[in-house]
Formats: C-alpha cells, sequence, structure tokens
C-alpha cells in the first residue's frame, strides 16, 4: 500500500497561481468599496474559497455554504489588511482557512459532532488507488481536521495552510505574514501533536505497521 | 534533508509530478516519518475534497452579487475612486475575461484540470490589455458605442444651469443606450447581465459578440457560457452545438465543453452518444473537476 501511496500524484490543481499584478488593482477597488469591483473579485477568488471551506470542514459539511458566505463577506474588509506580501489568492485562502477553523471551533465548543469522514464509493469505484488506501486516506484527513480543533489558532492555521491547502513554508510565511522560521516552529509543534494522535488511533494501525 | 525540504517535498508532490531527485527524498520520507505518511494520505484526500460540482458557479455568483450589494449601500472609502479610476477599469476589463471564465464554465478557474492551460489564457489576456494600456488603446476602445455622438453644434452650452442639466441627460442618454462594439466591453456586459440573473439579455450579448467577432478569444468563451445557458434553460439542441463548436476550436475550457456536450445528450436521451462524450472526457482530462461526475454517470449508466 505504501507503494501506492507514494505513485499518489496530484488530482487537483497545478501550482497555485500568482497573478498579482492584475488582481491587485482589482482588490484596490474593491477594498474602496466598489461594488463592481467587490463583485468580480469574488467571482474569481469563490472557486478557492470553497475548496478551502471544503476541505477545512469535509465537503459534505452542513455549513460549507454559509462558511463559504461569512469568507466572501470578510473579504472586502480583510483587504485593508493585505499589502501585497503574498498573492492576493493566497490572501483569501487563508481568510477562508480562517473562517472554517472558527466554524469548527464553535462547533467543537458546542460538543457538536462533525460529520463522519465518509469514504465516497465513487472513490472506491474508481480503482485507483484502492479501496484500502482511500479508507487510510480518510482517517488520515479526519485527523488532521481533528487535530485542527485542539491547536492553539496559530498553529492551526500552519497546519491547515500546509496540510489542507499545500502551501510550502515560504508560502505560509508569506500568507500569514511571520518569519519562516516561525513558521517552522508552528508547524513542528503542530506534528508534535498529530505524532501524538496518531499514536492514539487505531483506525491508522495499518499505516504504523508499516512505518515498522 | 531539512527540515523545509521534506516539508516542501510533500506539497510538491501534490502539485505536479516530482523530478527523480524528489522521489528520492521523497520515499525515505514517508517511510521514515509517520507524520509525514499521515500528511501525505490526508493531503490526497483534502485534494479531492476541494473538487468543483457543476453547481458552484451559481453559489459563487449569487454570493459575489450579496457582497457587491452590501458594499453598493455602503458609501465609498477613499479617494482611489476619482485618482485610480482609469486604471481600475482597464483592470477590469482584463479581468472580465477571467472573471467569466471561472463562473461561466462551472468553476474551474484553477480548480481543476488545464490549470497551467487556463493560467496561460487569462495571463495573456490580462498582458494583452496591459500592453494595450500602456499604449493607451484601451481607453479610446472602451469609448466606441453603436450611439453616434451629438455633433458639436448641438451641445448645450454648459456654462448655465439649464445647460448643465442638459449635458447630464445627454451623458446619461448615451451611457443608457449604448451597445459596446469593443469585444472585452461586449464580454463584460454579458457577464455582468448572466451574473445579475438575465439570461434572455446575456444570451443577446454573447450572440452578438459571437457574430460581430468571431475570431477573439471573448467569443471562443462566450461560445460556451452561451451553450451553459441554453442548457440550464432546457434547449439541449442548440446547446449541443455551441458545446461542439468550442470543443472543436480546442479552447483551455475542453473539460467544460465535454461535460456540457455530454449533458446536452442526456437530456435528449442519446445515451450512447453521452457515455461516449463522457468516455472521451475521462480519457483527455482524467484529473478535471469534472471527472468523478462523469465516471459516476457512467457507472450509472452502465448498461
Amino acid at each position: 500500500m505504501l507503494a501506492e501511496l507514494r505513485s499518489l500524484i496530484v488530482r487537483d490543481s497545478g501550482p497555485l497561481p500568482r497573478r498579482r499584478d492584475e488582481l491587485d488593482a482589482l482588490a484596490i477597488r474593491a477594498r474602496d468599496g466598489d461594488p463592481g469591483a467587490v463583485r468580480t473579485l469574488l467571482v474569481i477568488l469563490g472557486p478557492h474559497l470553497l475548496r478551502v471551506v471544503r476541505r477545512v470542514l469535509g465537503p459534505t459539511h452542513p455549513e460549507v455554504e454559509d462558511a463559504v458566505q461569512e469568507a466572501a463577506f470578510a473579504i472586502p474588509d480583510a483587504l485593508a489588511r493585505y499589502r501585497g506580501d503574498c498573492s492576493l489568492v493566497h490572501f483569501a485562502c487563508k481568510v477562508a482557512v480562517n473562517t472554517a477553523t472558527n466554524i469548527r471551533r464553535r462547533e467543537s465548543a458546542a460538543k457538536r459532532n462533525a460529520p463522519d469522514e465518509r469514504v465516497s464509493a465513487d472513490e472506491v469505484a474508481a480503482g485507483d488507488p484502492s479501496p484500502d488506501t482511500v479508507v487510510q486516506a480518510r482517517a488520515c484527513a479526519a485527523l488532521v481536521r481533528e487535530l485542527l480543533d485542539s491547536l492553539p489558532p496559530a498553529q492551526a492555521e500552519a497546519l491547515a495552510l500546509h496540510a489542507m491547502l499545500g502551501f510550502t513554508v515560504a508560502e505560509v510565511a508569506e500568507a500569514t505574514d511571520v518569519p519562516a522560521e516561525t513558521v517552522r516552529s508552528r508547524l513542528r509543534l503542530a506534528k508534535r501533536a498529530l505524532r501524538d494522535r496518531i499514536e492514539g488511533n487505531p483506525r491508522l494501525v495499518v499505516l504504523k505497521e508499516e512505518a515498522g | 534533508m531539512t527540515d523545509d525540504e521534506s516539508t516542501d517535498v510533500l506539497c510538491a508532490v501534490r502539485r505536479r509530478a516530482l523530478s527523480p531527485e524528489e522521489r528520492e527524498k521523497l520515499e525515505p520520507l514517508l517511510t521514515r516519518s509517520l507524520e509525514a505518511r499521515v500528511l501525505h494520505y490526508a493531503g490526497w484526500a483534502f485534494d479531492g475534497d476541494g473538487d468543483a460540482r457543476a453547481d458552484d458557479d451559481h453559489l459563487i455568483a449569487r454570493i459575489a452579487h450579496a457582497v457587491a450589494a452590501r458594499a453598493e449601500q455602503a458609501p465609498a472609502r477613499s479617494v482611489w475612486h476619482t485618482g485610480r479610476r482609469r486604471i481600475g477599469t482597464l483592470a477590469l476589463a482584463a479581468l472580465a475575461l477571467a472573471s467569466s471564465a471561472a463562473a461561466g464554465a462551472g468553476v474551474v478557474y484553477w480548480a481543476g484540470a488545464s490549470a497551467t492551460e487556463r493560467s496561460a489564457t487569462t495571463d495573456e489576456a490580462a498582458r494583452e490589455h496591459r500592453s494595450s494600456a500602456l499604449n493607451g488603446e484601451v481607453t479610446s476602445a472602451h469609448r466606441k458605442t453603436d450611439v453616434a455622438e451629438p455633433s458639436s453644434s448641438s451641445l448645450p452650452d454648459v456654462d448655465t444651469p439649464d445647460g448643465e442639466r442638459a449635458a447630464a441627460s445627454a451623458t446619461a442618454h448615451v451611457k443608457k443606450h449604448a451597445k459596446p462594439t469593443d469585444p472585452a466591453d461586449l464580454f463584460r456586459q454579458a457577464n455582468a447581465r448572466r451574473l445579475a440573473g438575465d439570461s434572455n439579455g446575456a444570451m443577446a450579448a454573447y450572440r452578438r459578440l459571437i457574430r460581430l467577432h468571431p475570431a477573439t478569444r471573448e467569443a471562443s468563451v462566450a461560445q460556451l457560457s452561451l451553450a451553459k445557458l441554453l442548457l440550464a434553460r432546457g434547449d439541449a439542441a442548440e446547446a449541443l452545438k455551441f458545446f461542439r463548436v468550442y470543443s472543436a476550436a480546442g479552447g483551455a475550457l475542453g473539460a467544460e465543453a465535454l461535460w456540457g456536450e455530454s449533458q446536452s445528450l442526456g437530456r435528449m436521451g442519446r445515451r450512447e452518444e453521452q457515455r461516449k462524450a463522457l468516455r472521451r472526457l475521462l480519457a483527455r482530462y482524467p484529473k478535471s473537476a469534472y471527472a468523478k461526475a462523469a465516471r459516476k454517470q457512467l457507472s450509472d449508466s452502465a448498461p
């Protein structure tokens, strides 16, 4: 199974695009309250917000739509803090990560159970990768999501950007406006917490066996 | 391997095919580190969770409209409106194409397959607009209208209050009845109508764009947007025609066109042709945002 895992290749998109020049002019108008610019900007950023929220909450979570809306409403105000250190797309992703993480924390505080990490029949029927791998991947994703609820906010943000969106250390540093060394430290602590959770998780027994 | 390298190779494997050197780094990392293995597995699952869905564009358009409506009610916040209006207009013109491609073609803007192609297309459009802007071309193009400018002799004397009102009224009349002829303007107008829910107006504008500027990139994407609107209205036969025209031209949004073609065929009851279109979609764009839905439809309709 490990060999199969190694062969997994991206099935999402390529590198996150950096279209700083074009979007900056639009962002300025949106920040200043131009309704047309706000609409155009959100049509461009909308797919990214959806993608992020689905990853953080889970694609079947009942609050996906509300979370995207909340993030979209937050973007024009957040633009006042945007200094162009990262691409606007990454900046919007960060806003969406924080919005969705807050929703998870609210649910956790209210002791509401998040939806199960169900394995979709489509994924299994697709046959590539194997059903075992799909089940393990789902269990790992669930573990990372649960971990987000308990980590300090800054660590949770760094882990979400890295693990869920695939940001590199440098990209996380740019998006969160902190030094790379701080990001490394946050990720190190988050991974340590992850390891503790792995040890106590019976669903990941196969992975642990592979580690020997 | 440094800490950063091990972290970043886990990101790289989700974005592209790794080089042999990167593979050499990844394998021992996955063997050695339980956390890395969990993050690698989870990353695969997260990438799947982010897949776009067919109705995403409607959701995004609705939310964008709601946020824009709120912005409309709030007072303008800075002097950028006056000082940078021209720059912003140019940027909007460049982005109209990109934004419509995202909303009009099933929310695939960087979210699914052909990311490189799309990026190249939109970047190229933006570059062209930037280049034109530098030469002062876009501004003049944007002023073109179908409505004749009033002759100088008919212009009222704006030094008097009545003259000011008349001039304002004339300007408003020109703005209200102007029909843009520039492809970028036409495209923007059509997209604005579509996002505002005016399907008939949007379809008319897309048709006009295709008729007046058939060889432009805007007209190409307009065919796809028009096809989607036609399909949503139930005119599958007409939609099919435009989806196929777009596919034949080999546009960057080929996956969306094939998906639309398959859905049109399905609506018309041409099941076998629909299955062929779905198989073509999977063969050409196996990692597109529509791949999962295509597999499901194929599986559901298996004889």
